[in-house]
């Protein structure tokens, strides 16, 4: 096959499981301009992705690593796309952001449903009152949404921090050494 | 160094302990990945002071390290010296343009000027040194820059390679950073009279090199952070020379004690038109040493 075909190939499974895993729409790459080397996909605004300067260290932003069975997102570009972000969210509270952030594995409980699918937690305490319609009565923030094991996107206050691996309850940071904030 | 600052006419029992003292921390918001008030709200407890040459800068009284901040880890912010803003609020880059930032590393300025381009267009980040280019590419992922072709050239290639191609061009030179003392005395180990001759010669190839590689229509800002006449208006003058067509703009930024550049230096009488360079200096302003100026190549 040629290097191009592959590396259209590349791309097509990379933008595939950001739409599958997370629901981010293939659309929004359409303004852009794509690109990969090695296993690693690339996205650049199409003057960057057209430019021809000698000695170019790189161009844009790495998005994903291509695995053989699976597609890592990476910390940066979640970030930056984190607001598109529909399915296999986490929300990580102040002392599970601080962990997340050092790249530790921590004890993550969403209630999980056999089979994978998940289940969002409870959102809220409902009172019954005799007479009256059952009313919430305290908001309880949305633990995840449309959770399965793999490869998440970890968020706090709304936010996205990046990615997470998600195995039996624990939640793997995937936050690059680089990037690490420790203390 | 203390000769040359009396020389240039400083009153040293105010501007060296000034010069001394680091000045209050500054952050600059991140609009690639964070909306202005909502980041503001999360940093309340800061107390950020707003500076008033740009909405999206603000000082810090409060001694912390911004670098462990989430905001920072998710790029919504990025931490810098607010003078460090000023040469990209006078370049004030546009979207959809061609930008080139021809000494980048670290990426302060550059990730200033792809979130003024929205990301869109083309910024050419360049850096000669390998060491320093993993830093300028450590921060444009932080930032979330997506826009950007970061090169290893020397700059003085640009003139040759992309000649008239650029609508703005950075010049943020290397200079004999004398502005920075109280951030580091490692200035002192390489500062000196012929430190600052080196340096000025490195520094005249690049202004022709960055005024050859911009369009006539188009904008440069040269700027350095040192207070060396040489360094600056002499430079400057130096291109004025070579192009007498060439306009040193005028600079008008709100909220800023400034002083005009100087007109001569050790028997050197400076083009007239360098008055309009903006100077900062340390007992008047609250940030490092800094002089900027912005110029623009007629069509
Ligand atoms: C003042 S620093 C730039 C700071 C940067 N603009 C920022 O805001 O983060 C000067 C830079 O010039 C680079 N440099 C030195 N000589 C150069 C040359 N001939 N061409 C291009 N870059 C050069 C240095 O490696 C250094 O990174």
């Amino acid at each position: 096959m040629r290097s191009k075909d592959l590396e259209t190939q590349l791309i097509e499974r990379a933008l595939s499981s950001l739409e599958e895993r997370f629901g981010i729409s293939k659309d929004y790459f359409s303004t852009h301009h794509l690109f990969a080397r090695r296993n690693d996909v690339w996205c650049c605004s199409r003057e960057a992705g057209e430019a021809e300067f000698p000695q170019i260290v790189r161009r844009g932003l790495r998005i994903a690593r291509v695995f053989e069975h699976s597609v890592r997102p990476t910390t940066n570009a979640v970030q930056l796309f984190g607001h598109l972000v529909k399915r296999n969210r986490v929300d990580l509270d102040e002392r599970e952001t601080k962990r997340f952030l050092a790249g530790q594995t921590q004890d993550i409980h969403l209630p999980e449903v056999e089979g994978g699918e998940c289940v969002t937690g409870v959102t809220g305490v409902i009172s019954f009152e005799k007479g009256r319609k059952p009313q919430v009565v305290m908001r309880m923030p949305r633990r995840g949404t449309g959770v399965t094991g793999g490869f998440v996107v970890a968020f706090h206050k709304g936010y996205a921090l990046g990615i997470g691996l998600l195995k039996e309850n624990k939640l793997k940071s995937q936050v690059p050494r680089s990037r690490r904030v420790i203390g | 160094m203390l000769e040359r600052f009396e020389e240039m006419g400083f009153d040293l029992s105010r501007f060296v302990p000034a010069l001394l003292r680091p000045p209050s921390q500054a952050f600059r918001i991140n609009t690639l990945k964070g909306d202005r008030e909502q980041v503001l709200e999360s940093l309340a407890h800061l107390e950020p002071e707003p500076c008033g040459w740009n909405s999206l800068v603000f000082r810090v009284k409060k001694r912390l390290k911004l670098g462990n901040l989430t905001e920072h880890f998710l790029g919504l912010i990025y931490a810098q010296d607010s003078s460090s803003t000023i040469p990209v609020t006078v370049l004030d880059p546009q979207p959809h343009e061609e930008i080139l930032d021809m000494s980048a590393a670290p990426g302060s300025k550059s990730t200033q000027i792809a979130a003024a381009m929205r990301n869109t267009g083309l910024l050419v980040a360049n850096d000669v040194s390998p060491k320093r280019i993993p830093s300028l590419t450590g921060n444009l992922d932080r930032s979330g820059v997506l826009n950007t072709v970061v090169t290893r050239l020397p700059g003085q290639a640009y003139g040759y390679i992309a000649t008239e191609r650029f609508d703005r061009v950075l010049l943020d030179a290397p200079c004999s950073s004398e502005g920075t003392l109280s951030r580091s005395f490692r200035t002192l180990e390489i500062w000196g009279e012929s430190a600052i001759k080196r340096l000025s010669a490195t520094q005249r190839n690049l202004i022709m090199s960055a005024y050859y590689s911009l369009k006539p229509g188009g904008v440069m800002v040269y700027s350095t952070c040192t207070f060396a006449p040489e360094e600056n208006e002499g430079t400057v003058s130096y291109l004025l020379k070579k192009f007498s067509e060439a306009i040193v703009e005028p600079i008008n930024l709100e909220g800023l004690n400034t002083q005009p550049g100087f007109s001569r230096w050790r028997g050197e009488e400076f083009n007239p038109a360098v008055k309009n360079i903006l100077r900062l200096f340390p007992h008047q302003h609250d940030g490092e040493g800094f002089c900027v100026a912005r110029i623009s190549k007629p069509n």
